[in-house]
């Protein structure tokens, strides 16, 4: 007998029955949610030219990707996530109408975590899309979607974080510092590093209020206390603007939330991944879970890169992390992890 | 019940002290023998190795982490916060080589020895020179010396190791010193617990400016 018989490449993983049933129950009921709000079912190819990810605004780095070289000399990249994908679809063959779309099925990255492990995981979501040219906002729906996915899980003690990219982009931009320097303070708060905010204080003279705004900004979580103290802070018109409406969304998610078992909080620091995002970020935890269940936020210069402009708003569920998580919870051995 | 990832060795007696500064009844720590898991006054203590202290963060086993930076640097976990620097253990990352390596012209790539591989690769691509990296696993002041390399990256402390083997620093890399590293997800859950604990850790001097208390 050989080793590949019986055994796997440190990437690949079986799923087996426990596993398998509560992963299905849990895409059947995610997509029960999703229908409440008129959401189609929509499928994307596993492989598509890795330029769709790589070329986007900060996008995919190669080394993220699992690739492929075709007979015509391409290069294609198994899918790393939808939304990418989905907005090809949808300007290239749906339309300018506004929609709802939602999709689950498996996607490919290398990961630097757990030393390379999994590169494969289920994903669940949905894309709401307005219509091309029209200005709207649809995070009040995608509240509700969050809110009744995880009254339909069962999932107790979430927290939403909420965080907006705006804010630490405008405030690097008024900060009177060069590129190198900015990046360096980006990955400081990024990482929260307070030692780094610090030492870097005493090595550039900044007006009184930045100064301030720097030290207090790795510290910035909480409830809507941090939001007004930031606004103390801002002596930009601009950065303002940002903090009054991120006030107006959290009394939104108050009212949403006003009485769910989720429980929101503000991360003053918001910095996507992925470049796409332009302003409401969004990432739903569970105590003791090492990442998020499920995340998303709003896009609405996407759809421009591909040629029409339309406002978006997506998130996805970790579907494995979930049915991990479900299936810990239910001490294993019933067969649908969910009541 | 916060869980604290400790380094054992130097680290664990730095901050052990500290705390005990602080006063923490660090009794129990001290007397562990062999114990790898102790609790103290509200805090669950683990003690590991630096690598496995990331490991264990890493899967949200542990919500707070006591490393080196040098650790961080070369380990590829990101699932962390840094959350501050605690000021202890406090050296540097540096190529050392022989005084005549910084006038040499090489005619061929260069040959760089090291244990730290992610922070060598890292320091030559941001420098845009393309060098070859040999894996050691300890006393790589041995690389030059054999003509295994050319040059090192190590820590260096006090350079006495160095100076005793006919090397120099050629090159300062980065600074290195103790941080305490935060899960990002009991960051969200503990985020006063943490600070609490964050507290007997700090030297007085940064408290009140790491804690964002810039009134």
């Amino acid at each position: 007998m050989k080793h590949y018989q019986f055994t796997l490449p440190k990437e690949s993983e079986d799923f087996l029955v426990q596993r398998t049933c509560t992963k299905t129950k849990v895409i059947q009921e995610l997509f029960g949610v999703f229908s409440n709000i008129q959401a189609m079912p929509i499928e994307t190819p596993a492989l598509e030219y890795a330029r769709l990810f790589t070329d986007v605004l900060h996008g995919f780095q190669e080394k993220e990707l699992l690739l492929w070289v075709n007979d015509e000399g391409e290069t294609l990249a198994f899918r790393p996530e939808y939304t990418l994908p989905i907005a090809r679809i949808v300007t290239s063959k749906l339309g300018f109408e506004a929609m709802r779309l939602c999709y689950s099925g498996t996607v490919f990255r290398r990961q630097e975590k757990y030393s390379g492990r999994s590169v494969e995981k289920v994903q669940c979501g949905v894309e709401v899309l307005g219509a091309v040219g029209e200005v709207c906002d649809e995070s009040f729906e995608i509240l509700q979607v969050i809110q009744t996915a995880c009254q339909r899980l069962n999932l107790s003690k979430v927290l939403l974080t909420y965080s907006d990219v705006r804010l630490v982009q405008r405030f690097l931009s008024v900060l009177g510092c060069d590129d190198e320097k900015r990046d360096g303070l980006q990955n400081a708060l990024e990482y929260k590093n307070s030692s780094y905010i610090s030492s870097f204080i005493k090595t550039i003279e900044l007006p009184l209020w930045q100064e301030r705004m720097l030290l207090y900004l790795p510290h910035a979580f909480g409830g809507q206390e941090v939001l007004w103290k930031l606004l103390e802070y801002s002596e930009d018109a601009v950065l303002s603007e940002i903090i009054h409406e991120m006030i107006a969304f959290w009394k939104r998610m108050e009212v949403v939330y006003k009485t769910s078992p989720i429980n929101g909080c503000v991360d003053a620091i918001g910095i996507a991944k992925r470049g796409y995002y332009t302003s409401t970020l969004l990432e739903g935890y569970i105590e003791n879970q090492p990442f998020p269940m499920f995340q998303g936020g709003q896009y609405d210069t996407l759809y421009g890169l591909f040629g029409s402009t339309r406002c978006a708003v997506g998130l996805t569920f970790d579907v494995s992390e979930l049915s991990v998580y479900i299936d810990r919870l239910k001490g294993g051995g019933e067969c649908f992890g969910l009541d | 019940m916060l869980r604290i990832g400790l380094t054992k060795g130097r680290v664990e007696q730095q901050v052990l002290q500290r705390l005990e500064v602080c006063g923490l009844d660090v009794t129990l720590l001290r007397k562990k023998t062999r114990a790898l898991r102790v609790r103290v006054d509200g805090y669950e203590f683990i003690f590991a190795k630096a690598n496995d202290v990331m490991t264990f963060l890493e899967h949200g086993l542990i919500d707070v982490g006591i490393v080196g930076k040098d650790t961080l640097m070369e380990h590829p976990c990101t699932a962390y916060y840094e959350y501050c620097d605690l000021y202890l253990g406090q050296c540097s990352f540096a190529v050392a080589s022989y005084p005549s390596y910084a006038s040499t012209v090489f005619q061929r790539r260069k040959r760089i020895a090291s244990k730290y591989v992610h922070v060598t690769k890292n320091y030559f691509h941001s420098k845009g020179e393309d060098v070859e990296i040999i894996k050691l696993e300890g006393s790589v002041e041995l690389a030059p010396i054999s003509g295994l390399a050319d040059a090192i990256v190590d820590i260096v402390e006090t350079g006495a190791t160095l100076e005793a083997n006919g090397l120099v620093v050629i090159e300062h890399v980065a600074d290195i010193s103790v941080r305490c590293v935060v899960h990002r997800t009991s960051f969200r859950f503990q985020k006063e617990e943490i600070d609490m604990f964050i507290k007997y850790l700090l030297p007085v001097s940064q408290r009140c400016v790491e804690e964002g208390g810039s009134e």
